[in-house]
């Protein structure tokens, strides 16, 4: 699949595709608002990555007129100005999600893939990777049709390693992802440890490997090994 | 000192001093112009005696018409005509009394005689007298009239004035500009001018101040992003050292120190520029219990007992700043309760409250809602969060309250 990485910030666009860049997506990038307009022309993406502030025009401009040609490409807005305004605008135009800067990488990926799986949703309304299968509407999970019983808490990080597969996700951004900004009053992250332990076993628990990788002093890594 | 009674002290002060200079000379004028008259009618009497004598060839007897004294003596040697204030016997009012008196010789045959005429000086110093207390009474009734005068005449006129004032002492910086009263009065026209123009420029300077906030913050997100972003790729790699690791999580923490940091700043900036503010009727207690279920699990990790005591309650304002007022409150009082601590929250229509277990002393109730305030330096909390409270309070008109009771922190809040 083809994403479109649109800003301006060379090293922050650099740093996007090297993150997403794999075995499911390849980028393309566009550092101004010309040659954005003429890739959004030319070609068709899973999904464009918007930078609002552009030399030599609006992002906002950009998502008009790809709504004007009907295109169906999903938009994911990056704006360093998270101001309410700013937002509304954009996701009335008709943007997907929005993500304010700065942001984790792991984050982007997580909405970025959510943004493609709820555009191609129809006739598939699931994630199967390895022995697992998740169902997005029912929010369940199975492995090898057996159930496997998940919290709230526990779907959604099993969903956000998955789209982050085979990369190191810091507790900090996955603190962030499940419990949104107001909770910074954690001097440690340490408290997801339970959560990641519980899904581990669970998953365990239903013959399915140790996907989950605890990496020394930063994080986790869910990697599938084929 | 009000202008009104500094300038009456003066007034009747200036007053006073000319009143007395004036009834003294007054009385003087009246006084010699008296006695002069005086003198005069003494005089006619001696040319009457004078005429008695060149026809007569002797004095006439004397005889007191009204208080008029007159005596004879012979004597030796002529005296000069002199006229003098004496003391004498008045015998018609039987006691002593100050006499106009004059002294002169009268030749009648070869015979000197001392001839004496004397007036009583009664009724001038009777006159003067009438004339100074006349002034004094004048000068009173002037005083006071003045005083009328100024009070109603003064307080009319300064109308503007006060008014100036008042609306200036309700203006707030960032809000309606101030309504002046109309008036004709050069001087209160200049002042109401020189307001206008320091409100205009202060309000002016404010506004750049407060656009260069919320730019500067702007600005910082970017290199932000990409800071964070490459820490993102460099924990991809693998076998990085347990030093590498360390000096990662360094990094990866004060990245988010300083998001945390610039977002709080930014969020002022808006609260002050009055982003928000599409106000809707909040249930707090369910809001609570949403934001409760989140914290729950930071708390029991800290081993932090919450009791919450939540009836209805509700606000009219704006939702994001409640979500937010109640975010801070909370992370605060989690951050600051010590492990095995109590957290209570309290709710009941039009109030709130959130009282945690202290870890030491009672915060400075005079600083505790300034921007950085910390109680401790070493903290990695920025000292905002208190701050953003204070503001969302003050703009959704709610009154928040801080004590210290039981070694127990409490924030009450009011609306």
């Amino acid at each position: 699949m083809k994403l479109l990485v649109i800003e301006d910030e060379r090293a922050l666009s650099e740093s996007i595709c090297a993150y997403l860049n794999g075995e499911q997506f390849t980028c393309e990038v566009a550092y101004d608002y010309l040659s954005a307009s003429e890739k959004v022309h030319m070609n068709e993406y899973a999904c464009i990555i918007l930078d609002i502030t552009l030399p030599g025009g609006n992002g906002l401009q950009i998502l008009r007129k790809l709504k004007e040609q009907r295109k169906d490409e999903g938009v994911l807005i990056i704006s360093a100005r998270n101001s309410l305004d700013d937002k509304l605008t954009g996701l009335t135009i008709g943007a997907d999600d929005y993500l304010t800067k700065p942001f984790h990488l792991a984050e982007l990926a997580a909405r970025v893939n959510a943004i493609i799986r709820r555009k191609s949703f129809e006739g598939n309304n699931q994630i199967v990777i390895d022995h697992l299968t998740l169902d997005l509407i029912n929010r369940t999970l199975k492995s090898e049709d057996q159930a496997i019983f998940l919290t709230r808490k526990e779907y959604d990080l099993l969903l956000y390693f998955i789209s982050n597969k085979n990369r190191v996700v810091t507790k900090e951004a996955i603190v962030e992802h499940l419990w949104g900004d107001d909770i910074d009053s954690a001097d440690s992250y340490d408290f997801i440890y339970t959560h990641i332990k519980n899904l581990r076993k669970k998953l365990m628990q239903a013959g399915c490997p140790d996907y989950i990788q605890a990496i020394y002093g930063i994080g986790y890594k869910f990697s599938i090994n084929h | 000192m009000k202008l009104f009674a500094k300038y009456n002290r003066i007034n009747l002060t200036a007053m006073a001093v000319l009143f007395v200079l004036s009834a003294f000379t007054y009385y003087s004028i009246i006084n010699w112009v008296l006695i002069h008259e005086l003198d005069e009618s003494l005089d006619q009497y001696r040319i009457k005696i004078a005429e008695f004598v060149s026809k007569k060839h002797e004095l006439p007897t004397i005889e007191s018409v009204d208080d008029l004294q007159v005596q004879y003596k012979a004597v030796t040697v002529p005296t000069n005509k002199n006229y003098e204030l004496v003391v004498l016997y008045n015998t018609s009012e039987q006691k002593n009394e100050k006499f106009r008196r004059l002294l002169y010789s009268q030749q009648v045959g070869g015979q000197y005689y001392e001839v004496s005429i004397a007036k009583p000086l009664e009724g001038v110093h009777l006159m003067a007298k009438l004339i100074a207390g006349t002034t004094l009474i004048l000068f009173l009734v002037t005083i006071v009239i003045s005083l009328l005068v100024n009070h109603l005449l003064l307080r009319r006129l300064w109308t503007p004035f006060f008014r100036i004032i008042d609306s200036i002492r309700k203006y707030k910086l960032d809000s309606r500009e101030p309504v002046y009263p109309d008036t004709d009065i050069d001087e209160f026209i200049m002042m109401r001018n020189a307001l206008k123009e320091m409100i205009a420029n202060t309000e002016r300077d404010y506004r750049t101040l407060k656009e260069f906030t919320e730019n500067a913050s702007h600005e910082l997100q970017t290199p932000l992003a990409i800071i964070r972003s490459k820490l993102d790729l460099v924990i991809q790699e693998e076998g990085l050292s347990e030093k590498q690791v360390s000096a990662l999580q360094s990094a990866y923490a004060n990245i988010k120190r300083l998001t945390t940091m610039n977002q709080s700043l930014l969020l002022l900036a808006k609260i002050e520029n009055r982003q928000y503010s599409t106000n809707e009727s909040i249930d707090v207690a369910k809001k609570v219990n949403e934001k409760l279920d989140d914290f729950k699990e930071f708390w029991q990790d800290k081993n932090i007992k919450l009791t919450a005591n939540l009836d209805d309650s509700s606000i009219v304002a704006n939702s994001d700043m409640i979500d937010l007022l109640l975010a801070n409150l909370l992370s605060n009082a989690g951050r600051h309760t010590p492990a095995g601590g109590t957290i209570d929250i309290g709710s009941g229509p039009g109030e709130l409250q959130i009282r945690n277990t202290a870890q030491d002393k009672a915060l400075d109730k005079l600083r505790l809602f300034t921007r950085f305030y910390k109680e401790k330096t070493s903290n990695t909390y920025n000292g905002l969060g208190l701050s953003i409270v204070k503001h969302i309070c003050d703009q959704a008109g709610i009154t928040i309250e801080y004590n210290f009771e039981r070694n127990e922190h409490i924030f009450s809040l009011r609306w």
